[in-house]
């Protein structure tokens, strides 16, 4: 560790999967995934963005009352920063195709990834934008074009939240372990190494 | 089992209970231990559980003998009796059960037969069924004394059991020793033991008895009233301990001091008696009865009341050292606690580990309750003459009611009679003293003691009667101010107020009492008198014969001397009279005007005590004729007030409008509370009169409590009452008014009131300790500034009576302030209390802190991301700085040459630094449209357009342009920027000449038609398509032009295009890439880019290079040459700025192009060429920092412009109108200050008339050459900063708007009518013209101040596209025409349909921001010579570097000719004297084939000059033998400006 005392970064690896999602009407999803963190960390390895397959729901309806969708993607990424300022979020953006086979917006979602060593697994709770009247919503969903965040990483950011209206739509569930490196050689304290 | 049964049943019963369902595990445990006992020790157990028994049995028989009749236990039996007693009980408890034998299995059966039998109540059942349980004689024991009730027990049991086990037979003695150690200890186990043996009487009975069971008697448990065990406690046990019961009723005063005694209170004599520390009434009441009991009188005092300490405050702090550390370092202490989180691996997420300390921190606020109870106006405004009479009647009955509370003429009397007392005890002692004929210290001092008092005496009889007197005349006053009342409510008829006063007249009971007093008052008085006149006289007897003896003695010489000196009487004194003697008392005289006096200030003997008493329940006279006053209530009813809480300034909250009565009391009656961090500093009640613009009548600040309890007192708070002034004058029909002299003469009051509210603090404060405790109790004092030793002296040289109750405080206040030796007490203020979050050695010595402070300092400031070098700490480390000067800035390197001052970019980061200090950073707030899409709902405008649309005629030849959708600017997370580039048409390009003796296709074989064929933008699949394609009939002399950009080092590449007006319309796709290949495409980093997008037209020349015309037949060999024809720039920042370029620009060509020619020869039509830039996706970054500070001078003028423009702005929105700009300092100032007149170089005017044309375009080009940097290149972003001339000329270098005000300020000297006008041009964007008017023709003209360039408003390639603002020195005139072009722009400025005009105050023009004169240095030759000779050698190594895979032969020759013609280019600017370039070169004709052009340089730095020669592709020429030749000119101006001319041409001998 001697070394490590002239560290000026701090390093954040993090590697686990996006199991599953649970959208209790919707089917035949898939996940997008992307990472929005601040200036100060840069991505050392590991794909910032991806895109799961689509998965489908097990129809055998005794083996549990409400099937999850089933991605089990694996995420893996090493950050390195100076700062905990702009800590990295997962940004999640889960579609899905609708009767006619279009691609339609299933539900946003963003989380903080854990900012300590260990396994974790949150749920993170998704969202979609909904449309300014009903006569758009019924337009949308007859062109299957629903209203939409014109950016995905727009539900990891703050601003501009008040012109927008919500609802929320299921639910997907990440797990992931967490490695943290050089935090407390740039004066940092955390609860486990 | 014996020892539960020690106890009264109900414990028993709570035992049983709380236990039955834990017992059996204990008896378990118990029993198993007892298995792997040994047999000896079971045989133990057995013996003791006979033993218990026979104790038992032994207890029953001791309470048939102790259950005596309670008058036994008489009160005088004593404790040791008591133990004598049980003892011989016990003894004979042991006879009996040593012959008791029985088995406990069998009497329990036997009991259970009995509970069968017989019905119980349940609590008795579940009291007998615990033996049964606990049958085991040592689980009962141990069960048990696990409860802690019987803790003390337990130990007793341990103990015993221990014993048993040693001993044995010994148990009972134990047994008997133990209960009497209980009987010892406490007198309560004593009554305990004393009920238990009531009630185990009923229980035992099972185990002991030996009896028949019939015999059994149930009993139910005995109830015994409380007063009944009351009075038995009372009187057997506590008198008998010596204890005293508690009592509630008071200890009278008889019981107190007996009835020999007399009281005395201090208080009535007058003398101040300290408030005592008492303790509640409840324990202060049981205190008394104690001492009373134990007969201790000397507690109480003189009157009557317990002694007790009077002081409030402690000394000295009780606390150790150690206490206190403990106190300092404790966790609790510490502001911030550091709880590390923790990840529980067996804990879902969702379970926060809460942290109970945690909340200690939050509670640390301070609650503030303010109560507003009533307003009440004591005058207003609306007062009538009666409402004045009853507001003075009322204040003076509050003062009688003040007076007569104190009462002092009483206390003042009691006082008198005390100390009269005293004298003549004193007196009585002296005289004793003096009979035994004592001398010395002892009797002076009773002599001044004596004296003391009687000027005492006489102080407090001045004192009192003055009380009196003034209370005789606040009566008279009351009665006259009441009779007025009346007088007036009679007079006019009415009643509006609800005073009412009434006289109590009070009968003397003793008229001859009263009569005797008064006399002997009187009479002592006027023995005071007397006796004061006595000593004064004796005193002055002595003075008097002194003095007459003198008087004689100088009558004497007096008349000796006149005797002497007959004549003359010069020294002759004059002649005094004798001196008075003193006289003599008259006793009669003195008594006379001492009754004349009490009589005149006092109540007559006999008469009747008047007390005046005012009531406020006369009804006010509902149905009154006066009008007046009917409006006068009208208009009170009007108004409303309400009260504002300023807590530290701030507007905390405020009360709700409440309407004014005709009482002119205002009931608000409303609490708040207030949580603050702080005890507050201030609080402020402003009593404001509700209207549309509520007014401010007063500000009161409310009294804070020092001391902050923890909790709310549970009382109610104190009302204060506080008055207020409203210092107006007013004047009212209706009412008296405010202020104003009153009809009666005099002045009436200003509007006055009292507020009745309060304030209160509590809650856990957590600067307790910035006040010392020995503080809190002086208010105001405490807040003194601490110089002990002055407020010690002023207090010791004060001589505070001590006996006067107000000045307590101070004297507490000398007390306890410090002494000199610790004189020096650390106070700490207590905003320093505020903890820092970390040290500030550990801020500046982390890393992390150090990047987050300067990402912070760098956040408005910088648009680059953050780079740890020199440049940050330049901003570090600048100290507070007012201006950026540019004394300041070291001139940097001087390795590369800059056209502008080497401290430019310093000096602009100074700027940029105090912008945004001052600058106020404004978040545009989002639509919904920038963040979600969605499809718009169709309005009746989108589905016209649709239908339109349908119906329209189809014209896919003319396409209209679809706009692009902008991307907000707070998306960063873009991909790829790309530009897009639409390259349509060009106009005027020049002709190819075909030289006369070398005609035909040998040279300049081109390839007409070309541009038809589509061809990619690569050059390599360019050339093949050309190889193809050869036709013979293409016209020789037609350009085949094409365009090539140049952007970010990369090429691209239009087609060729054929003609002099080539038309290419074709779209490029450029790239764009970020200048540091990490950041994203963030505004910043957008915004910071300064890349220059380079247009270069040329024309694609083949030549044929065959050298063997026996191989023309089947081959084809051709060489390609480009030859430059004009250049054209737009940096990227203005696309990125204004979103799009779309325009037709004026290319910049050689005015002298060899090997061409233009086709029409006019001046003044340029090569242009007509494009389309934008961006995709497009982005529109716009920086959100704006200088909001205004100037203060102009702030009035720029906010009534500013409301100006934003009525305009509603009719055109599209219409940018100035008024006020940003300058070097941050501050918006109004335009106009820029603009003064400012004297140009002198070698620039001509001598004749400076006002001619030429000088004219002189001085523009002048302005031209300094060079240009876009302002938001500079400041990445930030407002436009106009920087003033003298600056401007410094740093050489500048925006539009700095060229231009230069150029109209340099008119405006030569008596020009010139004005400034704000626009819209291409390319840049928003723009600054000059516009002047010629004095003959008066026609107007543009000039454009970057390039000097000059245009009529007419003409139609003017790039000035919008007006928006013309401004001149005093004017802004508003462009308020339908358009905005310049060539339909009126330009009649006093037409006020078509200018809206604000005129500038007057100060402006001289508050200019201007310099009065400019100074400027003389032109530098050598430094130009200098500079050209760099240029050359600079670009004759480049060209030479770019041609590195051949040859560079330079020209020395021709170099040298082109440099003259240079010079006369220069010098006949704006026209180029083509023709005598052409004959210079006349020579060089036959033999060389030239293709050349001057250029004249935008000036820039010399890697931009590499740049734009580089762009030309003159490198390229590949022609075997060529020859270069190279020309520079540097001509010097004025203040180190220069024009920079370069001569290229590629020389290739012909054959």
């Amino acid at each position: 560790m001697a070394e490590d005392s002239l560290a000026t970064t701090f390093l954040y690896t993090l590697s686990g999967e996006i199991q599953s999602g649970d959208f209790f009407e919707f089917d035949s999803l898939y996940c997008k995934y992307s990472f929005n963190q601040g200036q100060d960390w840069t991505l050392l390895s590991g794909l910032s963005e991806g895109i799961t397959q689509i998965s489908t729901k097990s129809h055998t309806k005794s083996y549990l009352s409400n099937p999850l969708v089933i991605w089990n993607f694996p995420l893996e990424l090493t950050y390195s920063s100076t700062t905990p300022f702009g800590w990295p979020q997962i940004v999640l953006s889960v579609y899905g195709l609708d009767i006619l086979g279009r691609d339609v917006i299933r539900g946003y979602g963003a989380i903080h990834l854990p900012c300590q060593s260990g396994e974790h697994s949150f749920s993170i709770p998704m969202v979609v934008p909904k449309s300014s009247t009903i006569f758009q919503e019924i337009l949308g969903t007859i062109l299957g074009r629903r209203a939409e965040f014109l950016s995905p990483a727009f539900i990891a950011q703050g601003a501009g939240r008040e012109v927008t209206r919500v609802r929320s739509q299921g639910r997907v569930v990440v797990k992931c372990h967490v490695i943290l490196r050089g935090f407390k050689e740039m004066g940092y304290s955390y609860a486990r190494e | 089992m014996s020892k539960t049964q020690l106890f009264s049943p109900d414990i028993i019963e709570e035992i049983s209970l709380s236990e039955s369902h834990n017992e059996g595990d204990e008896v378990d445990k118990i029993e198993t231990n007892t298995v792997s006992i040994e047999d000896a020790l079971l045989q133990r157990l057995e013996l003791k559980k006979q033993n218990l028994q026979k104790k038992l049995a032994g207890r029953r028989d001791s309470d048939s003998i102790q259950i005596a009749p309670p008058e036994n236990n008489s009160e005088s039996q004593s404790g040791s009796g008591l133990h004598d007693r049980l003892k011989q009980k016990l003894l004979a408890m042991r006879e009996s059960a040593s012959e008791s034998k029985l088995e406990g299995g069998n009497v329990l059966l036997e009991q259970e037969r009995v509970q069968k039998g017989r019905k119980k109540e349940d609590i008795e059942m579940s009291l007998i069924r615990k033996p049964l349980r606990s049958l085991p004689p040592i689980a009962t024991d141990r069960g048990s004394s696990k409860s802690p009730v019987v803790s003390f027990q337990n130990e007793n049991a341990d103990m015993h059991l221990n014993q048993e086990r040693s001993e044995g037979d010994e148990l009972d003695g134990i047994f008997s020793r133990n209960l009497l150690d209980q009987n010892d200890e406490t007198a309560s186990d004593a009554t305990e033991i004393r009920d238990d043996e009531d009630s185990i009487h009923s229980e035992t009975i099972p185990f002991i008895s030996q009896e028949p069971l019939d015999i059994l008697v149930y009993q139910p448990p005995r109830y015994r009233y409380a007063a009944e065990r009351l009075e038995q406690e009372n009187t057997v046990l506590f008198a008998k301990q010596g204890l005293f019961p508690p009592e509630n009723n008071p200890v009278t005063l008889e019981q107190k001091q007996g009835s020999d005694l007399e009281l005395r209170v201090a208080q009535e004599e007058g003398l101040y008696v300290p408030e005592v520390m008492l303790p509640p009434n409840r324990t202060l009441i049981a205190m008394e009865h104690r001492i009373v009991r134990e007969k201790a009188k000397n507690w109480f005092g003189e009157d009557g009341q317990l002694k007790g300490l009077t002081g409030k405050f402690q000394t000295s702090s009780k606390k150790g050292l150690f206490h206190q550390r403990k106190e300092l370092f404790s966790p609790t202490n510490h502001l911030i606690q550091y709880q590390p989180s923790a990840v529980f691996p067996n804990l879902d997420r969702q379970s926060v580990i809460s942290n109970p300390n945690q909340t200690d921190i939050i509670s640390t606020n301070i609650h503030l309750s303010v109560y507003i109870s009533s307003l009440r106006f004591t005058h207003h405004w609306l007062f009538s003459n009666e409402h004045l009479l009853c507001c003075t009647l009322y204040a003076l009955q509050l003062q009688y009611n003040r007076l007569k509370e104190r009462d002092s003429a009483e206390m003042h009397f009691r006082h008198l009679q005390a100390l009269r007392r005293q004298l003549r005890s004193l007196k009585a002692e002296f005289d004793k003293l003096m009979l035994q004929s004592l001398t010395g210290i002892e009797i002076e001092q009773k002599a001044n003691d004596v004296t003391q008092l009687k000027q005492e005496i006489s102080e407090y009889r001045q004192l009192r009667s003055v009380e009196l007197e003034k209370e005789q005349q606040l009566l008279k006053r009351i009665f006259k101010v009441w009779s007025q009342l009346k007088q007036l409510r009679i007079e006019q008829g009415y009643v509006s107020t609800a005073a009412r006063l009434r006289i109590k007249k009070t009968n003397v009971v003793d008229v001859e009492e009263d009569r005797v007093n008064f006399l002997t008052e009187l009479e002592e008085e006027l023995m005071e008198l007397k006796e004061e006149h006595d000593e004064k006289l004796s005193g002055e007897r002595i003075n008097y014969e002194v003095a007459y003896d003198q008087w004689r003695r100088d009558q004497g010489e007096r008349k000796k001397l006149l005797d002497d000196s007959q004549g003359s009487a010069l020294s002759i004194p004059p002649d005094t009279p004798p001196p008075v003697p003193v006289s003599e008392f008259v006793e009669a005289e003195v008594r006379r005007r001492l009754n004349e006096e009490y009589l005149a200030a006092r109540r007559h003997p006999g008469q009747p005590v008047l007390t005046p008493e005012l009531y406020l329940n006369m009804p006010i006279s509902g149905q009154i004729e006066d009008q007046k006053e009917l409006s006068r209530r009208r208009e009170i009813e009007k108004l409303s007030f309400f009260i504002r809480v300023r807590v530290n300034g701030e507007t905390a909250c405020e009360t709700r409008h409440r309407k004014l009565k005709q009482d002119f009391i205002i009931d608000f009656q409303e609490q708040f509370q207030l949580e603050l961090r702080h005890k507050p500093e201030s609080v402020i009640l402003q009593v404001y009169q509700a209207s549309f613009n509520p007014a401010l009548l007063a500000e009161v600040p409310c009294p804070l409590p020092i001391d902050i309890p923890v909790q709310k007192p549970a009382t109610n708070p104190m009302l204060q009452s506080l008055d207020f002034t409203y210092d107006k004058v007013m004047h009212v029909k209706l009412g008296l008014g405010a202020g104003i002299p009153s009809r009666g003469g005099g002045i009436l009051p200003y509007t006055t009131g009292v507020l009745n509210s309060s304030a209160e603090l509590y809650g856990q404060s957590g600067s307790n300790c910035t006040e010392r405790d020995e503080w809190k109790g002086y208010g105001k004092l405490a807040k003194l500034p601490l110089d002990a030793e002055k407020i010690r002296a002023t207090l010791t040289s004060s001589r505070l009576d001590p006996n006067d109750p107000r000045n307590i405080p101070l004297l507490q206040l000398l007390r306890s302030l410090p002494t000199e030796d610790s004189s020096n007490t650390f106070r700490l203020t207590r905003m320093d209390l505020v903890r820092p979050f970390i040290s500030q050695r550990e801020f500046l010595s982390n890393p992390n802190f150090n990047t987050i402070k300067e990402k912070h300092q760098f956040e408005l400031s910088s648009a680059r991301p953050v780079q740890y070098d020199d440049e940050l700490t330049m901003l570090a480390d600048s100290p507070v700085r007012t201006q950026p000067s540019l004394e300041d800035i070291q001139p940097m390197s001087d390795q590369d040459f800059t056209p502008w001052h080497p401290g430019t970019e310093k000096f602009y980061q100074m700027v940029k630094h105090d912008i945004s200090k001052q600058a106020e950073i404004k978040t545009p707030d989002y639509t919904l449209e920038e963040v979600v899409i969605e499809d718009p709902v169709p309005n009746t405008g989108i589905l016209t357009k649709y239908i339109h649309q349908l119906f329209s005629p189809k014209r896919p030849l003319q396409p209209k342009r679809v706009p692009r959708r902008t991307l907000p600017s707070k998306h960063t997370n873009i991909r790829e920027l790309n530009l897009v580039l639409r390259v349509l048409q060009g106009y005027n390009f020049p002709t190819r000449v075909i030289e006369p003796d070398k005609p035909g296709p040998r040279l300049g074989r081109t390839l007409a038609g070309q541009w038809r064929e589509s061809s990619s933008a690569h050059v390599s699949t360019m050339m093949s398509e050309i190889q193809e394609d050869i036709s013979e009939d293409d016209t020789p002399n037609e350009t085949n032009p094409f365009i090539e950009i140049r952007f970010q080092g990369t090429t691209y590449r239009t087609k060729q295009s054929l003609g002099v007006n080539p038309c290419w319309n074709e779209e490029l796709i450029i790239k764009f890439h970020t200048p540091v290949p990490t950041s994203t495409f963030s505004a910043d980093s957008l915004l910071s880019s300064t890349d220059i997008l380079y247009f270069n037209a040329f024309d694609l020349v083949r030549v044929d290079a065959l050298e063997d015309e026996r191989l023309r037949a089947n081959t084809i060999k051709e060489r390609l040459q480009y030859r430059w024809l004009g250049s054209f720039q737009i940096p990227f920042h203005t696309i990125l700025v204004n979103s799009r370029v779309d325009g037709t620009f004026k290319m910049q060509a050689p005015k002298m192009l060899f090997g061409y020619e233009r086709a029409d020869r006019l001046d003044d039509t340029d090569m242009q060429l007509s494009m389309f830039i934008t961006l995709d996706p497009l982005i529109k970054p716009h920086r959100s920092i704006y200088a909001t500070q205004l100037d203060k001078d102009d702030k009035k003028q720029i906010e009534k412009f500013k409301h100006e423009t934003d009525s305009l702005g509603n009719n055109f929105p599209d219409r940018e109108y100035t008024v006020s700009v940003c300058d070097i300092d941050g501050r918006q100032v109004i335009v106009n200050r820029y603009i003064s007149p400012l004297n140009p170089p002198e070698s620039l005017l001509s001598q004749e008339d400076p006002c001619n044309l030429k000088s004219l375009q002189r001085i523009s080009r002048f302005v031209s050459l300094i060079p240009f940097l876009p302002d938001s290149q500079c400041l990445e972003g930030l407002s436009d900063v106009w920087v003033p001339a003298e600056e401007f000329l410094k740093l050489r270098c500048g925006d539009e708007e700095e060229h231009a005000t230069l150029l109209l300020n340099y008119f405006l000297f030569l008596d020009i009518e010139a004005w400034l006008v704000l626009g819209f041009g291409i390319p840049e964007g928003s723009t600054s013209y000059v516009l002047s008017r010629d004095k003959r023709s008066r026609s107007f003209c543009l000039w454009n101040p970057s390039n000097g360039e000059r245009f009529a408003p007419s003409d139609v390639n003017c790039p000035l596209l919008h007006i928006y603002t013309v401004l001149s020195a005093k004017k802004i005139h508003f462009n308020i025409q339908s358009s905005t072009k310049p060539s339909d722009i009126i330009f009649d400025f006093s037409n006020s349909r078509k200018w809206k005009t604000c005129v500038v105050a007057e100060g402006i023009p001289q508050n200019s921001l201007q310099p009065s004169e400019l100074v400027y240095t003389p032109p530098d030759l050598a430094k130009a010579s200098q500079l050209q000779d760099t240029i050359q050698h600079r670009l004759q190594h480049r060209i030479e570097k770019w041609r590195s895979r051949m040859p560079t032969h330079w020209n020395r020759y021709a170099s040298d000719m082109l440099n003259e013609q240079l010079i006369k280019c220069e010098e006949s600017y704006p026209h180029i004297p083509e023709f005598e370039l052409k004959q210079a070169f006349e020579a060089l004709f036959t033999t060389f084939q030239i293709v050349g052009f001057p250029i004249h340089l935008t000036p820039t730095s010399l890697k931009g000059i590499e740049e734009q020669v580089y762009t030309t592709g003159i490198h390229t020429c590949q022609e075997p033998g060529v020859e270069y030749v190279l020309a520079c000119y540097v001509h010097p101006y004025p203040s180190d400006v220069h024009s920079i001319w370069i001569y290229l041409a590629t020389m290739v001998p012909r054959e």
